[in-house]
């Protein structure tokens, strides 16, 4: 799997264009000059949870590689805003810390495993 | 609004960068290249990036403290307007005269929607208002809550548009879209006049005034250098970029010249009630309500624009929130439609900004600011006592140059000296250079002004003969 597969992979909802989506995603990189990144690289080689990973290095470094790219992958996609409904909008504003307590063991658990400790 | 209030006159002829949106092959995403300014959301994404196009690299404005944006498309920032339209009051006008008639002039060309309501006495009153745009949920809360508690020194109401909201289009991410063509735009009166010879392509450098007028050195996109004649000019290239042409034509390198600017504070509304939940029907991407703070009551005078949050997409947010960016997605359409953007203006105050032009072509601008905390803590008051949470926490203070409220450089008045206008725009120390853009203004109070631009432009070009 290429990076642009897998930032779709982390980032894309079910449904979204992917084959359209990652060359979009390789132009978009080349545009705005967007370098290498090596931890980004290991980590897709390794299969790492990118979502995961993404949120404990932007807390490390908020403009660092991986939260650039997938600020790009998700302006492509134009995140639309489908409304969840009352019942579930609440839930989803309380299920929040605890997916963001479990993306933060399974990110530093990534990041650890593939050598990006930073 | 000088070219078409010239219309239908011969030999009127209009040097214009003119950048379209037609045939833009970008991506549009500059806004996420690794060290780009801060910019408005309005002038992010593929469909409005032409806007800014070139401008960077043709007209560069260097500074630590003024993010500037320069536009050379046709119709320049007109393309990302908010829309809103409102009279400068007494003294609100600094050095211009009464603009009345020109107001109405321009009001019945664009079309103006809103109310007559309670903001009619900060506002002026419109000859021929269209209804309001639809609001949404939350900014009908906001302004039932207000009617019933009418807090002291908070005037608000209807959001004042140059919008025909007959046939406005309801529709997500407003600002990152194509205009509406229901949205007023400059260019689309430059694409209806009779008798303007608008000439695309090029970028004024500089005038010289000869026996016969003026000579206008322009270079061109594709390259090449070029002068055209004329008996007089109008300079209207945008606050920025007309400072530099006046201060490259005198070879000045020294002068700083002042400038103004409206800083904006930018703070999130929460109505609980609205998690998760939309409006039956879609609201209006635009300002929908505006808000005035009185002086007697807050020190100086403030406006603020209340927004839905459909006119971006949630993705310019996710970033901000401490998830992971799929569950801050998540968090964010549950809280989206909670959510009221209230955008309050600073008024400008001079001081010790200033704007330079340097010899390699560049303008430098400097522009200490302060955000004032006393003012955020009064704005989370004053919003908690319209039915809606905020937190001073939240708040973002956008500073000089992001408000794109750009005016002052050359102003007008009385008894003008260097680098200032007579009363009927033309340049001191000139025969035939005329001014009638944002460098006129002395004064800048809160408040969006590019109709009293629209309007003295207007009054300008009807008064050459």
């Amino acid at each position: 799997m290429n990076e642009a597969e897998a930032m779709a992979g982390a980032f894309a909802r079910r449904g979204a264009p992917v084959g359209e989506l990652c060359a979009a995603y390789e132009r978009a990189l080349v545009a705005l000059e967007i370098p290498n990144d090596p931890v980004v690289d290991r980590l897709v080689a390794g299969g790492a949870d990118l979502n995961a990973a993404e949120m404990v290095l932007r807390r490390r470094d908020p403009e660092n590689g991986l939260t650039r790219r997938a600020r790009v992958m998700l302006t492509l996609l134009e995140a639309g805003q489908d409304l969840p409904g009352r019942g579930a909008g609440w839930a989803a504003l309380l299920a929040a810390p605890f997916a963001g307590a479990w993306h933060w063991i399974a990110g530093s658990a990534a990041l650890w495993r593939h050598g990006c400790r930073g | 609004m000088a070219a078409w209030a010239l219309r239908g006159r011969p030999g009127v002829q209009m040097l214009d960068a003119g950048h379209t949106a037609a045939g833009l092959t970008s991506v549009g995403l500059e806004h996420l290249r690794a060290g780009a300014p801060p910019v408005s959301l309005k002038l992010r994404g593929p469909a409005v990036e032409f806007i800014t196009r070139d401008a960077a690299r043709l007209t560069p404005v260097v500074s630590a403290s003024f993010p500037a944006v320069v536009s050379l498309a046709k119709g320049g920032l007109g393309n990302a307007w908010g829309g809103g339209v409102y009279r400068f009051r007494d003294g609100e006008l600094g050095g211009l005269p009464d603009l009345t008639p020109h107001y109405d002039a321009v009001s019945r060309h664009i079309g103006v929607c809103g109310a007559n309501d309670d903001l009619g006495a900060e506002f002026g009153l419109e000859p021929e208002l269209l209804p309001p745009l639809r609001i949404g949920r939350n900014a009908r809360a906001m302004l039932e809550n207000y009617k019933r508690a009418r807090p002291a020194g908070v005037t608000l109401g209807h959001a004042r548009l140059a919008v025909r909201s007959g046939e406005y289009t309801y529709r997500a991410n407003e600002f990152t879209s194509a205009g509406d063509p229901a949205r007023y735009c400059p260019a689309s009166t430059l694409d209806s006049l009779p008798g303007l010879t608008y000439s695309p392509g090029w970028v004024a450098r500089r005038f010289r005034e000869t026996e016969a007028g003026v000579e206008v050195e322009a270079v061109g996109l594709q390259g090449g250098c070029e002068t055209f004649r004329a008996r007089r000019l109008i300079l209207a290239a945008g606050t920025l970029n007309t400072a530099r042409i006046v201060l490259r034509s005198f070879d000045d390198f020294a002068t700083r010249l002042p400038l103004l600017d409206n800083p904006i504070t930018a703070l999130p509304l929460v109505r609980w009630s609205g998690v998760g939940r939309g409006d039956d029907a879609p609201e209006s991407g635009m300002a929908q309500l505006n808000i005035v703070l009185a002086a007697e009551r807050f020190g100086r005078k403030f406006q603020g624009s209340l927004y839905g949050t459909r006119g971006a997409p949630p993705i310019e947010f996710a970033h901000r929130l401490p998830f992971s960016l799929t569950t801050n997605l998540r968090v964010l359409r549950a809280l989206l439609p909670a959510v009221t953007l209230a955008m309050v203006f600073h008024p400008a105050a001079p001081g010790a900004q200033y704007l330079r032009l340097r010899p390699d072509g560049a303008l430098e601008a400097d522009y200490p600011w302060r955000a004032d905390d006393a003012l955020t803590l009064e704005l989370v008051r004053v919003f908690r006592s319209l039915g809606f949470w905020a937190h001073a926490g939240m708040a973002h203070h956008a500073g000089p140059g992001q408000g794109i409220h750009y005016a002052g450089t050359l102003p007008m008045t009385e008894r003008p000296g260097r680098y200032q206008l007579h009363r009927d725009g033309r340049l001191e120390g000139t025969r035939a250079v005329y001014v009638c853009d944002g460098s006129c203004f002395s004064h800048l109070p809160a408040k969006n002004l590019t109709f009293t631009i629209m309007a003295n432009a207007h009054r300008i070009a009807s008064g050459l003969r």
